[in-house]
């Protein structure tokens, strides 16, 4: 085992595979963290709080019907879709499903290059992760 | 994409301007007014997940004579226009076909090219073919 490409990256919205779209994808998990430092310490001490997780997308837009990234995340703005992220690959490392909510879909046209796509998500509940068999 | 194809598919595309002959790779010798689709400068797989895009830069020259430098300069005026039915840059990025998703003509350089120890005026069109990797 070791480094791990990126060129492999899977990740699925709301059951539509957009990895063919996407050139850079950053999925982040973090916790909440509370000062629970009491008298008599010389340093703080904290407690682990309430998990939160999201996922950025970018890519390069495409115009087809139904599959392309313009389809599928433009009506999701404000909604919950599932997403699935397997970064090691369709055939390796862990997936990675949760439930998100799309909060901002971006569109980028410069005047001597491909239009660009790029989607924010906020995860909504836990992610599952599986690593594979 | 296929290189063969993309190359073959320029060449069908500047050969919708009439008068010009095309070759879709580079040869030895020309006849003017003649286009040639060169190799590409790059092939970049990989541009997004998965293989999905490819991005391809390649060239297209054109070689034009004439009897004196007026002439010259007339005859290959007409395929750097933006616009009209002699245009590289028409004749490529309205080509429709399966081959690519987009083909942008991004420049034209003015070159003397020498061929078989003939100078040639030319001008060299750099081209841009975006197209799915699978």
């Amino acid at each position: 085992m070791g480094v791990v490409h990126g060129k492999g990256v899977v990740v699925s919205v709301d059951a539509k595979d957009l990895s063919v779209y996407g050139t850079s994808c950053e999925y982040e998990l973090k916790a909440d963290s509370h000062d629970v430092t009491t008298f008599g310490n010389d340093t703080k001490v904290f407690a682990g709080g309430l998990k939160e997780s999201s996922m950025k997308i970018e890519g390069i837009y495409d115009d087809t019907e139904t599959t392309g990234p313009r389809a599928v995340l433009e009506p999701l703005v404000g909604a919950i879709a599932e997403m699935i992220y397997k970064p090691e690959g369709a055939s390796a490392g862990p997936t990675r499903t949760f439930d998100a909510l799309c909060t901002t879909y971006t569109e980028t046209a410069p005047v001597a290059d491909m239009i660009k796509f790029s989607a924010q998500f906020q995860g909504s509940g836990a992610v599952a992760t599986t690593d594979p068999p | 994409m296929r290189l063969i194809e993309i190359m073959d598919g320029l060449g069908t595309a500047c050969g919708a301007i009439s008068g010009l002959r095309v070759t879709p790779y580079p040869e030895n010798r020309v006849n003017p007014p003649q286009a040639m689709v060169s190799y590409p400068r790059r092939y970049s797989y990989d541009e997004s997940f998965g293989n999905g895009t490819e991005d391809v830069e390649l060239s297209v020259v054109v070689f034009v004579g004439g009897r004196d430098a007026g002439s010259v300069r007339d005859a290959l005026g007409v395929y750097v226009d933006g616009i009209g039915g002699t245009s590289i840059k028409q004749a490529i990025e309205s080509h429709v076909t399966n081959v690519w998703d987009i083909a942008h003509v991004i420049d034209a350089e003015f070159i003397i090219a020498t061929v078989a120890g003939v100078e040639y005026q030319s001008a060299m069109f750099r081209v841009r073919v975006l197209g799915k990797g699978k």
